[in-house]
């Protein structure tokens, strides 16, 4: 299987991953007609890793692709939980829906992925400190973080541990 | 397994060949502007899955990691500004965090005067328009057209004034 090849070649370079197809299946022969986020979530989540400054990029691109759900909330907070795991639990770590309003002021990153499920595009960030604003929409199924934080109102103030 | 899911791994292989070429104190430095190996057959695969990237010019080599972000987004076509927002975003990750990002649909009205730009190139994805994604140290942008997220995206260091951007060196 030539997928399969291809990443047991990405560890060395740490770069982009498109998820294992083990929950297309599953998504397809669900049997009853598909609900919304069903349909969405058909394919699994593809990860490309632009950044990673130590935080074992590979890993969370591998894990992230892995997950398999079709609820768009636990998706995200499932995604944000695997990267700070992977990553060391040593990082903060927020996601956030690309297609909302945010302002990024993180400092001393560590990682930025791309992360799509379904039809969403989600910015991933592992950083150590700085802040995040969310302009948009708050509900969970737009924006999750872990780690260190202070939060005011749609502004998270992330320190180090 | 789909030949879609054949042809992705293929992808991503050869981004990986490509990308481990360029360290990324290195990724400032020139590149050939004519794709080296492991990047034309990436852009062959892609070009396979409706992806095609028309490059203008470059100093730097992200054109691997750009069309990855383009071949993650065809697989759903229905999010034009998720797919804008993650061209800027990895486009200025991939640039190493020290030059100002514009990403604008190919054929909008727009006018720029644009100091050094390192990276300027066309992403063709199937199912969503031509998007522009200029690379570039400072200058002036100016959006003459809609302004919606759908149609630009853009981040650095600047200072907007309305439809008018300046932006600041690193």
């Amino acid at each position: 299987m030539r997928f399969r090849k291809a990443l047991a070649v990405a560890p060395l370079a740490a770069i982009a991953l498109v998820g294992a197809p083990a929950g297309a299946a599953q998504a397809e022969t669900a049997g009853t007609a598909p609900s919304a986020a069903a349909v969405q979530a058909a394919d699994s989540p593809a990860v490309t890793v632009h950044l990673d400054d130590g935080a074992n990029g590979f890993q969370v691109g591998r894990a992230i692709s892995a997950i398999d759900e079709d609820n768009r909330g636990e998706f995200v907070r499932r995604a944000v939980d695997e990267a700070f795991q992977a990553s060391g639990g040593r990082y903060n770590v927020i996601m956030m829906n690309l297609s909302q309003g945010y302002e990024e002021r993180l400092e001393a990153k560590r990682l930025y992925a791309n992360v799509r499920w379904g039809s969403i595009n989600y910015g991933l960030w592992i950083a150590e400190a700085g802040e995040f604003t969310n302009t948009g929409d708050g509900g969970y199924i737009n924006w999750a973080m872990k780690g260190w934080f202070d939060r005011d109102g749609m502004t998270v103030r992330f320190h180090r541990p | 397994m789909s030949p879609i899911r054949t042809r992705i791994g293929a992808v991503v292989v050869s981004a990986v060949a490509a990308a481990g070429v360029l360290a990324p104190a290195q990724a400032a430095t020139a590149e050939p502007a004519a794709p080296a190996a492991p990047a034309s057959q990436t852009a062959a695969q892609a070009q396979a899955m409706g992806v095609k990237i028309d490059l203008a010019s470059a100093t730097i080599g992200i054109t691997s990691r750009i069309y990855d972000i383009a071949v993650a987004a065809i697989e759903r076509s229905q999010n034009r500004s998720g797919y804008v927002k993650s061209l800027m975003e990895g486009a200025f990750y991939d640039a190493g965090q020290t030059y100002n990002v514009m990403v604008v649909k190919a054929d909008h009205p727009y006018s720029y005067d644009l100091d050094n730009i390192v990276y300027d190139a066309t992403v063709h994805a199937s199912g969503y328009p031509a998007f522009r994604v200029l690379v570039f140290d400072s200058g002036v942008f100016t959006n003459e057209g809609d302004g919606g997220w759908i149609n630009w995206a853009f981040r650095g260091v600047f200072d907007r004034d309305g439809m008018t951007v300046h932006f600041r060196e690193f």
